[in-house]
C-alpha cells in the first residue's frame, strides 16, 4: 500500500491571458520509506505540483480535478482546518526552494522549529525546545546555536536547519523542492548526504523536485520526468537512467556530462519548452522531437506500461527509440588532437591582485590602523593561449568573477598586469582601452539582466559597432548584425532582428549575448557562467556554440564556471581557484583525471554523477568557504583540508610544476597520487 | 559590533546633530529680517535706556559671546526672558508643553493604530472591496493638503453643525470635578487630534499594506503556511512581525513632520501649545521665545530619531550585528 497516491491531478493558474495548465493529469505514488524524484526544466509544473500536494496554491491557482489519497482519505476534499492541523507538517512537510529565504529573518532559528512543534502537538514549551535542540543536533548543527538568528548562519547551516524544521513533527513524507540548487557543490553534497542518512534512519519517504538529474540519480528510488505539465516517463531510477524510452528523457539525460566517466558526447535539445497558455496539440513534445510525425501532432499519447517493473512512458515512438537508441545530435567533446596546437599566449596575467576595501564604522577605523580589505583575487598569474578555451572553476566567493572582470579591466585591478597581445592593458588610457575593447569581449551570466529590455535585437547587437564608431551605413551595420546572428545559428536573422528580449527564450537570449560579443570580431571572449541561468536542455546548445566558435573562428575563450563537468567537456585547460588564489592549473584531463590539489579533488568528488550505478559521496571538505576578508594563514585551504600538516598552516604553497603542464599549489601535491580522494 | 556600541554611536550622532541644529537656530534668527530693538524697545527711549535694555538682554556683547551664552544657558534650560511678556521662556513653555504632548500623543497613537490596522486588514483581504476601499480613501487623505481638511472641519463643526468645540484645550469656565475636567479635555481634543488622524492615516495604511503584501509573498510565509500555522499566526507573528522594522522606522521618521504639522493644527484649532507659541513668537520677533520653542522641538525630533534607531535595532536583529557580521 503506497503512502500517498496522486491520481489524475490537474491544476491551473488564472492569468489575464487565460488559464495556464501547470499540472495536467498527473498520477504517481510514493511507497513508505522510498524516494521519488520529479525531474524537469523550469516551467514544467514540478514546483506547482509540490505546492498542490500541500494545498498551498497561490490565490490565482485552482484545482481542476484529481485526487491525492493518503490513508484512504482524499486530501483535496478534506476541510481546510482539518488539513492544516492534521496533514501539514504533521504528515507532509516541505523543504522549499531557496531555503535561504524559508527562515523568517526576524525570528530565532530554534523558535521557528519550536513553533512548528507547538502548533501541532500538545506538548510543553520546554519539551518542544529540547526537541528542537535534538533536531538541530541531528542535522549537524550545534544545539547551542538555537537562539541565533538566520543571518548568523551560513547558507549550508540555514539549509540544515530548514531540514531540521521539516523533521520537527515526525512527518511521513518530506517534499524537497530544489533543496540544494542555491548552494555550492561542496555544501550541496554535504546536505544531500545528510538528508539521505536521515531518511534512512527515520524511514521517511521523500519527494525530491529538481532540474538536476544527477541529484535524483544519487538519492532517489523512482523518478518521474515531467514536460509541459505532464509526466512523460516514470519508473525506477535504474531503469530510466540506464535505458530511457521517451525522447525527452533520453535527450535530457544525455545533456548532463558525466565527470567520472569517460569523456562522452553531450546531447543538445533544440527549441524550448512550450508556453502552457496554449500547449501544442497532440504530444506536447512534438515541436522539439526529431521523431515526431503526423500522429504525434494530432493524438496525445497516454501513459502506458512498458514492462513488468512499473515503468510507464507516454510516447507513440517507443519502438523507434528502443531500436535506434541515440536520436539526438551530439556535441563532440574537446578531443586531444585539438590540444596539439602552438602555445602562443594571447593574454598573460602576472600577479593580478584585486582587493575591495571593506567599509568599517568610524569608531572601528580609529582602532584599526590597517584598512581591512576583501581579497577577492590575490596574486594570480597564468597565460591564456591563442584559440583555446580556458576554464576557471571554483565555488562562489573564490574570486573567479572578479578575476574575469579584472582581465577585461571592467574593474580596476589593485595591482598586477595583464598583457594582451603584447601590451599591458592595466596601463592603457581610456581611449586606448576603448580601441582595445574591439578585441576583447564579454558574455555575462544573466541574459535577462545584461540586455536593455527596451532595445530590439538589432539595436542590441549593433550597439558595440556604434560605440566603436565602425558602424558605417545603416545597411552595413545591418549586415554585420545579420552575420553575427548567423554565427550564433539564429537563422534567418531577419526573423530575430526586430524582436525584443522578452520575445526570446533564455537560450536565444544568451545567443544574442554571444552575437553581441561576436559582432566586433574579437580575438578574446570572457564568458562568465554563460549557461548557469539556462535550462539544462539548452545549456548544450550554448556550450556547443562556444566550442564551434573556437574551432571555426579561432576565438579564445575564458570560461568562468562553478560546473566542473561542463568545464571538462569544453575546455582545453582548467584553472581552479580557491579564496582568491590559483591552486591548480593544467589541461582538462590532467586536472580532472589526476587532481594534484586536495581542493580540486574534493570539488570533483562533490560533483554528482547522473548515473545511479555509481552512487556515493567522496570525502568532502569540512565546512564552507571562509571569508576572504581574513583568509587563513599558510595554505588557505588548511582548516578544511583532510591532508593538512604543520607546514600548511604556516607557509603558503607556491604554484609548482608537476608532470607536463600541470601546476598545483600544495605542499603535499607530490603525494596526492597515492592518497587521491576516490569515490567511496 | 554589539548593540551597546551601536547605541553609543547613535547617541554620539544625536549629540552632534543637536549641536549643529542649535548653531543654525542661533544664526537663523539673527539673519532674519527685522530688529528686536524695534519690537520691544520704544523708539522714544533715551539712548541710555536703550543701552541698558540691550545690556539686560545681552545684545550688546559680540556675536560670538552671545553664541556661547546661548549654548551654555540652553544646557541649563535657561532660555532667557521673552521680549514680549518679560517672563522666563522656559516657564511659559512648561505651561504649554503638556497640552502639546497630549495632542501629539493622541494624534500619534490614533494615526498609527488606525493606519496600521487598516493596512493589515487590507493586505489580509487582498482583491476584495475592503482593500480597495482602504487604498482609495488612504490615497485621498494622503493627497489632499492637511490644512484644507482641517479648515473644512472647522467650517463644518464651527458653523453648520456645532456639536464639537473648535478651539481651545478646555471650556472657558472649566467644569467642576476631576472627571468632568478630564471629559471636557477629551471633548476638546477630538477635533484637532481626529483631524490629524484623518490627514495622517493614509500613508500609514498604504505603506503597511504594501509591505505586508510583500511579506506575505515571501518564502518564509509560504513555509509558515506549509507548517500548518493558523492564519492569524501567519498574519501577525510572521508577516507583520517581519515588516515591523520598516514600519517602526516610519513611525519615528514621521515624528518631525508631525511636529511641524502640530504648529499648523495648533494654530487652526487655537490649541494652547508649543507649536502655536513658536508661531506667535516668530511673528513678534521674540528671539528668546522662538529659540526656546525651536530648541524644544529640535530636541523632540532628535530624541525621536534616536528612539527610531534604538527601536530598529531591537526589532531587526540584523542591525545589531552591523557591517562586520556575515550576511
Amino acid at each position: 500500500m503506497a503512502l500517498i497516491q496522486v491520481k489524475d491531478l490537474k491544476m491551473y493558474y488564472r492569468t489575464l491571458r487565460g488559464h495556464v495548465r501547470a499540472v495536467d493529469s498527473i498520477s504517481f505514488e510514493i511507497e513508505r520509506g522510498k524516494a521519488l524524484g520529479i525531474a524537469g526544466e523550469s516551467g514544467c509544473g514540478k514546483s506547482s505540483m509540490a505546492s498542490a500536494i500541500l494545498r498551498l496554491l497561490p490565490s490565482n491557482g485552482a484545482y481542476h480535478g484529481g485526487s491525492i489519497i493518503m490513508d484512504g482519505q482524499d486530501l483535496l476534499r478534506m476541510p481546510e482546518e482539518q488539513f492544516r492541523k492534521e496533514i501539514r507538517w504533521k504528515r507532509i512537510s516541505m523543504v522549499f526552494q531557496g531555503a535561504m529565504n524559508a527562515l523568517n529573518p526576524v525570528h530565532r532559528v530554534g523558535e521557528q522549529i519550536v513553533e512548528a512543534i507547538l502548533s501541532h502537538e500538545d506538548v510543553s514549551r520546554a519539551e518542544a525546545v529540547s526537541r528542537a535542540k535534538e533536531l538541530l543536533e541531528l542535522v549537524g548543527i550545534n544545539p547551542d546555536r538555537f537562539s541565533e538568528y538566520p543571518h548568523e548562519f551560513s547558507g549550508g547551516m540555514k539549509q540544515r536547519s530548514v531540514i531540521a524544521m521539516a523533521l520537527a513533527c515526525h512527518p511521513d513524507l518530506i517534499i524537497a523542492d530544489e533543496p540544494t540548487t542555491a548552494l555550492d557543490v561542496m555544501v550541496q553534497a554535504q546536505i544531500l548526504k545528510a538528508l539521505g542518512e536521515l531518511r534512512e534512519r527515520l524511514g521517511l519517504s521523500m519527494m525530491l523536485i529538481t532540474h538536476d538529474l544527477s541529484v535524483i540519480a544519487q538519492t532517489c528510488d523512482t523518478v518521474a520526468i515531467m514536460y509541459a505539465g505532464k509526466i512523460v516517463e516514470y519508473g525506477s531510477v535504474m531503469d530510466v537512467y540506464t535505458n530511457p524510452l521517451h525522447p525527452y528523457a533520453l535527450g535530457l539525460l544525455g545533456s548532463f556530462p558525466n565527470i567520472k566517466a569517460e569523456r562522452s558526447e553531450v546531447r543538445s535539445l533544440p527549441g524550448f519548452p512550450p508556453n502552457l497558455l496554449a500547449p501544442p496539440s497532440g504530444c506536447r513534445f512534438h515541436p522539439r522531437c526529431p521523431l515526431a510525425d503526423e500522429r504525434c501532432r494530432q493524438e496525445e499519447p497516454q501513459m502506458q506500461r512498458v514492462d513488468d517493473n512499473g515503468r510507464m512512458v507516454a510516447c507513440h515512438k517507443i519502438d523507434v527509440v528502443r531500436q535506434e537508441g541515440d536520436i539526438w545530435e551530439a556535441i563532440r567533446p574537446r578531443s586531444a588532437a585539438q590540444e596539439e596546437r602552438q602555445k602562443e599566449p594571447i593574454l598573460e596575467v602576472r600577479n593580478m591582485v584585486k582587493h575591495f576595501p571593506v567599509r568599517v564604522g568610524f569608531l572601528q577605523s580609529l582602532r584599526n590602523k590597517e584598512q581591512p580589505a576583501l581579497k577577492a583575487v590575490d596574486d594570480v598569474s597564468f597565460s591564456v593561449y591563442k584559440g583555446e578555451i580556458l576554464g576557471v572553476v571554483g565555488e562562489s566567493g573564490c574570486g573567479k568573477t572578479t578575476l574575469a572582470r579584472s582581465l577585461l579591466r571592467l574593474i580596476e585591478p589593485t595591482s598586477g598586469s595583464a598583457v594582451f597581445q603584447g601590451s599591458d592593458i592595466t596601463t592603457k588610457t581610456p581611449d586606448e582601452m576603448k580601441a582595445l575593447r574591439r578585441k576583447m569581449q564579454v558574455i555575462f551570466q544573466d541574459p535577462y539582466e545584461s540586455m536593455n529590455p527596451r532595445m530590439d535585437v538589432q539595436t542590441i547587437i549593433s550597439e558595440p559597432l556604434r560605440i566603436q564608431g565602425i558602424a558605417g551605413s545603416v545597411r552595413e551595420a545591418q549586415e554585420a548584425v545579420a552575420a553575427a546572428l548567423r554565427d550564433v545559428e539564429m537563422v534567418p536573422p531577419e526573423e530575430y532582428m526586430t524582436r525584443y528580449p522578452h520575445e526570446l527564450s533564455g537560450g536565444q537570449r544568451q545567443r544574442v549575448a554571444v552575437a553581441r560579443a561576436l559582432v566586433l570580431d574579437p580575438d578574446f571572449i570572457v564568458a562568465d557562467e554563460p549557461v548557469s541561468m539556462l535550462d539544462v536542455s539548452i545549456r548544450g546548445e550554448v556550450l556547443n556554440l562556444m566550442l564551434n566558435l573556437s574551432r571555426s573562428k579561432g576565438v579564445t575563450f575564458v570560461y568562468i564556471t562553478h560546473d566542473l563537468a561542463t568545464a571538462r567537456h569544453i575546455c582545453d585547460r582548467i584553472a581552479v581557484m580557491y579564496l582568491g588564489k590559483l591552486v591548480e592549473l593544467g589541461t582538462a584531463d590532467e586536472v580532472i583525471g589526476n587532481p594534484r590539489h586536495p581542493y580540486t579533488a574534493a570539488l570533483i568528488g562533490a560533483v554528482f554523477v547522473p548515473d545511479p550505478r555509481h552512487r556515493g559521496f567522496a570525502q568532502l571538505l569540512r565546512g564552507e568557504i571562509p571569508s576572504p576578508v581574513n583568509p587563513p594563514s599558510g595554505c588557505r585551504l588548511h582548516p578544511r583540508c583532510p591532508y593538512a600538516i604543520d607546514i600548511c598552516r604556516e607557509v603558503e604553497p607556491e604554484l609548482l610544476n608537476y608532470e607536463g603542464t600541470h601546476q598545483a599549489a600544495c605542499h603535499r601535491a607530490h603525494q596526492m597520487e597515492d592518497s587521491k580522494i576516490k569515490m567511496v | 559590533m554589539g548593540f551597546r556600541s551601536y547605541l553609543l554611536k547613535r547617541v554620539l550622532y544625536a549629540i552632534l546633530v543637536l549641536f549643529v541644529i542649535l548653531t543654525f537656530n542661533f544664526v537663523l534668527f539673527r539673519l532674519m529680517p527685522g530688529d528686536p530693538e524695534k519690537m520691544i524697545i520704544d523708539p522714544n527711549f533715551t539712548a541710555e535706556a536703550k543701552m541698558e535694555l540691550r545690556r539686560q538682554y545681552g545684545l550688546d556683547e559680540p556675536l560670538f559671546k552671545q553664541y556661547i551664552n546661548y549654548l551654555s544657558s540652553l544646557l541649563r534650560f535657561d532660555m532667557g526672558l521673552s521680549f514680549n511678556t518679560r517672563r522666563p521662556v522656559w516657564s511659559e513653555l512648561k505651561e504649554r508643553l503638556p497640552n502639546t504632548i497630549v495632542l501629539f500623543a493622541a494624534t500619534f497613537i490614533g494615526t498609527a493604530t488606525v493606519g496600521i490596522s487598516l493596512g493589515v486588514y487590507a493586505a489580509a483581504n487582498r482583491d476584495k472591496f475592503a482593500e480597495k476601499f482602504v487604498v482609495g480613501s488612504g490615497l485621498f487623505a494622503y493627497a489632499v493638503p492637511g490644512f484644507f481638511i482641517q479648515l473644512l472641519l472647522l467650517l463644518l463643526f464651527g458653523y453648520y453643525w456645532p456639536i464639537l468645540p473648535i478651539h481651545g484645550t478646555m471650556s472657558a469656565p472649566p467644569p467642576e470635578g476631576t472627571f468632568a475636567i478630564l471629559l471636557d479635555r477629551i471633548w476638546h481634543l477630538i477635533l484637532p487630534a481626529g483631524s490629524n488622524v484623518l490627514i495622517g492615516f493614509g500613508s500609514w495604511a498604504l505603506y503597511t499594506r504594501n509591505t505586508m503584501l510583500e511579506a506575505l509573498s515571501q518564502d518564509y510565509v509560504v513555509t509558515a503556511r506549509a507548517k500548518g500555522i493558523h492564519r492569524r499566526g501567519i498574519l501577525y507573528h510572521h508577516a507583520l512581525r517581519s515588516v515591523l522594522p520598516p514600519i517602526i522606522t516610519l513611525i519615528f521618521m514621521s515624528l518631525p513632520g508631525a511636529v511641524s504639522g502640530a504648529v499648523i493644527t495648533e494654530s487652526i484649532f487655537s490649541w494652547h501649545g508649543v507649536g502655536r507659541y513658536l508661531l506667535d513668537a516668530t511673528l513678534k520677533m521674540d528671539y528668546p521665545a522662538a529659540q526656546g520653542a525651536f530648541y524644544l522641538i529640535a530636541l523632540a525630533v532628535i530624541v525621536s530619531n534616536l528612539l527610531a534607531d534604538v527601536a530598529y535595532g531591537l526589532v531587526d536583529p540584523r542591525i545589531r550585528v552591523g557591517a562586520g557580521g556575515q550576511s
